[in-house]
């Protein structure tokens, strides 16, 4: 039985992924391991008095959204975990990749002109995973 | 400033009194061909009647080897910040009855003016004479300094709103490069001089800077205790499963809480437990966090401690606590009403589509990432903060500076939670401190060279003698300026202009200009999502969500809500300051 990686942010694009996902999971048995990224890059754009543990914030909604996916999940009666991390996307998900021994990597095809990615970047770092990390890693 | 011209007019009647004492016996005339002492005193202004600090008195009387025409120099005197000059010469009377004695004011930038001194003007004695020379006024002239300063000024404004730089490292750039042009080339040539050292430190305003430092004390304290995740909760509970009314309450606790709190702050602790909120009740979370970002901006326009702009405002133009909370907390209330009813109107369907019971698991959740965290440490900041409002409400009876209270404040507060105390001098934002610091100066630069004075005048000749007009083009300008740059470098660039026009423009001293600029700068703010900080967090909040608000998204709720949180108010602005004038 292997380990599915879905990295996931949350909102109505990401629910698509999360079900992909999760059908992949069933289909081959395997477990999912949700993945969400703190990033607060954010706060660079602006000039405002941060006076607060704003990560601490944005770690408590990353689990939420989790805990969202989690739901999800078992919904459809397949198990899963989740992982809350710190720092820059494509880092932490390859890291992940490789500390937490997963089988598969799914990636959530852009949804349209306001996604990050754009589908050729997408699949560039879809083979940037592959390549770094020996996982498979698929878009969906 | 006022007090500095204080100063000089006690110096110069003080002068006035000395030299009339000293004249005793008094003398109607004057004995040809002895020498006398001549005091000369003066004042030089623009053409605002601010005064003109740091420029050059020389006092020219004929050469004695050749005839009228050929002047010589005589002494030379430096006028001080309040504008005055005091000079004192030694001279024949017979060049004194000539009316031979001539005053030279120059300064890099202004166009060197030279006054003669009639006798009819001068006070007598048998050796002294005494004259208190007109007022000088000194036009501008657009040199070279004048351009550099201009473009410098716009560069750090297209660097801020196409975030090209962070807004500290461009304002921080800003304030080099006029220094530094200053004191390299400006040495050496007059016209690429643009201010000086001591002047740009003059220009920073410490009393805002002490403010808005001694509240990031206090709020980061508060903040640690998860009372603002809990009100979120509270609101939830409150609103009994109707998401509009949900949205009505966020909307209007967040106003209140931004007036008497940094709403940027409030924004970061409230924006992730109302998106948990949303989701719970499967609602779109940018139907709340909007909503609240703007209710927080226009909240925060009620008090001088709201937002960053009204305390800029404030501290310029002297203005109280009480002041600001007596003009602009009507309208920040008609405003903040203004916005439910727009928002209503653009949110009701995803209002309706509310999950009714939300998931149990989700719930659970929610009310543990909500709690209250630290009792004790709320009601001790809950106390001072309390304390705080009532030195707001009375510090115009002890003259006591927003900064002083703000100082009060936070220094209780961490002796008595005795918090880490470099962990949290450590959060204070320097990066924001070192942004107004550097923004102060850069506008200082392009003030000293005249583009502010340029500018009013501008203004002035379009409003001419009518108060309303002159209202409606700050306010409509502001509103605009700060759609586009972030409000605080906007605010502090247009405060001279309305100094200008308060001074000018018949029954403008109720101050109508300031409240203009204030409710522009604030609700204009809001039109885009770069316009104030607390929507930048709101958006940047909801992106990591994984709901992107683009651009145009946010346009298409914050045009609308400006346009009717501007207009709305600005009815109220001529009920009160031009119909029933009270």
């Amino acid at each position: 039985m292997g380990k599915i990686l879905c990295a996931t942010r949350g909102g109505e694009a990401s629910y698509r992924t999360q079900d992909a996902a999760i059908a992949l999971a069933k289909e081959r048995g395997d477990t999912l391991l949700f993945l969400y990224v703190v990033d607060l890059r954010f706060l660079d754009k602006t000039v405002a008095p941060i006076v607060v543990d704003v990560e601490n914030e944005v770690t408590k909604m990353g689990e939420f959204l989790l805990l969202m996916a989690k739901e999800r999940a078992a919904e459809q009666s397949v198990a899963a975990d989740t992982i809350c991390c710190k720092g820059k996307f494509r880092e932490e998900l390859k890291k992940a990749a490789c500390e937490e021994g997963v089988s598969l990597v799914v990636l959530g095809r852009p949804a349209g002109e306001e996604s990050v990615f754009k589908l050729a970047s997408l699949e560039a770092f879809a083979a940037e995973i592959e390549a770094e990390t020996g996982v498979e890693t698929v878009i969906v | 400033m006022r007090i500095r011209n204080r100063v000089g007019l006690a110096a110069l009647v003080l002068l006035s009194l000395f030299v009339l004492l000293r004249a005793a016996p008094a003398n109607s005339g004057v004995e040809t061909g002895d020498e006398v002492t001549l005091t000369l005193v003066g004042r030089v202004v623009n053409t605002q009647g601010t005064a003109v600090d740091e420029a050059e008195v020389r006092v020219f009387v004929p050469s004695a080897s050749s005839g009228r025409g050929s002047d010589e120099e005589t002494q030379v005197a430096h006028i001080g910040a309040d504008g005055f000059y005091v000079v004192e010469l030694t001279l024949s009377q017979a060049l004194i009855e000539a009316e031979a004695v001539a005053v030279e004011i120059s300064k890099s930038g202004f166009r060197t003016t030279r006054q003669g001194l009639a006798r009819q003007e001068m006070a007598c004695t048998s050796d002294r004479c005494h004259v208190r020379v007109p007022d000088v006024v000194l036009l501008r002239i657009f040199n070279v300094a004048f351009f550099i300063a201009t473009l410098t000024f716009v560069a750090v404004f297209v660097l801020i709103a196409f975030h090209v730089l962070h807004d500290t490292l461009a304002a921080f750039l800003g304030a080099t490069v006029m220094l530094g042009i200053s004191y390299t080339i400006g040495t050496f040539n007059p016209d690429f001089w643009i201010l000086g050292f001591d002047q740009a430190i003059e220009f920073i305003d410490f009393d805002v800077i002490f403010l808005i430092m001694t509240l990031m004390i206090v709020v980061s304290i508060i903040g640690r205790t998860g009372v603002f995740q809990w009100l979120a909760l509270a609101a939830y509970r409150a609103a009994r499963g109707s998401a509009w009314r949900l949205a009505v309450i966020l909307m209007a606790a967040t106003a209140v809480m931004s007036a008497l709190l940094n709403n940027v702050t409030i924004m970061l602790l409230m924006a992730p437990i109302t998106i948990q909120i949303a989701l719970m009740l499967e609602i779109n979370p940018t139907a709340l966090i909007i909503p609240e970002a703007l209710a927080a901006e226009v909240g925060g326009a009620a008090t001088l401690i709201g937002d960053p702009p009204n305390t800029v405002i404030g501290s310029f133009a002297d203005l109280g606590f009480n002041q600001f909370l007596m003009h602009m907390g009507p309208i920040a209330l008609i405003s903040t009403i203004t916005l439910m009813a727009v928002i209503y109107l653009i949110y009701r369907r995803d209002y309706a589509a509310v999950r009714k019971v939300p998931s149990p698991a989700l719930l659970a959740r929610l009310e543990k990432d909500a709690q209250i965290t630290d009792p004790v440490t709320l009601k001790r900041g809950l106390l001072v903060v309390g304390l705080m409002m009532a030195l707001f409400f009375t510090s115009e009876l002890f003259q006591m500076p927003p900064s002083v209270v703000g100082l009060i404040g936070a220094t209780i507060l961490l002796v008595w939670v005795q918090p880490n105390v470099e962990e949290m001098l450590s959060e204070v934002d320097w990066t924001m401190l070192v942004f107004f610091m550097s923004l102060f100066i850069v506008v200082g630069g392009v003030e000293e060279v005249g583009l502010i004075q340029w500018i009013a005048d501008f203004i002035a000749r379009i409003a001419g003698a009518d108060l309303f007009v002159a209202s409606l083009s700050v306010l409509g300008l502001s509103a605009v300026a700060s759609a586009i740059v972030n409000n605080i470098p906007f605010t502090t660039a247009a405060l001279p202009i309305a100094a200008f026009l308060t001074r000018t423009v018949p029954g403008a001293g109720n101050n109508v200009l300031y409240w203009s600029l204030s409710l522009g700068a604030n609700m204009g703010g809001n039109a885009t999502y770069i316009g104030s900080a607390p929507n930048v967090v709101a958006v940047g909040v909801l992106d990591r969500a994984g709901y992107r608000v683009t651009f145009v998204d946010w346009l298409k709720v914050g045009v609308p809500v400006t346009f009717a949180t501007v207009l709305v108010p600005s009815i109220w602005l001529w009920v009160r300051y031009f119909w029933l004038k009270f």
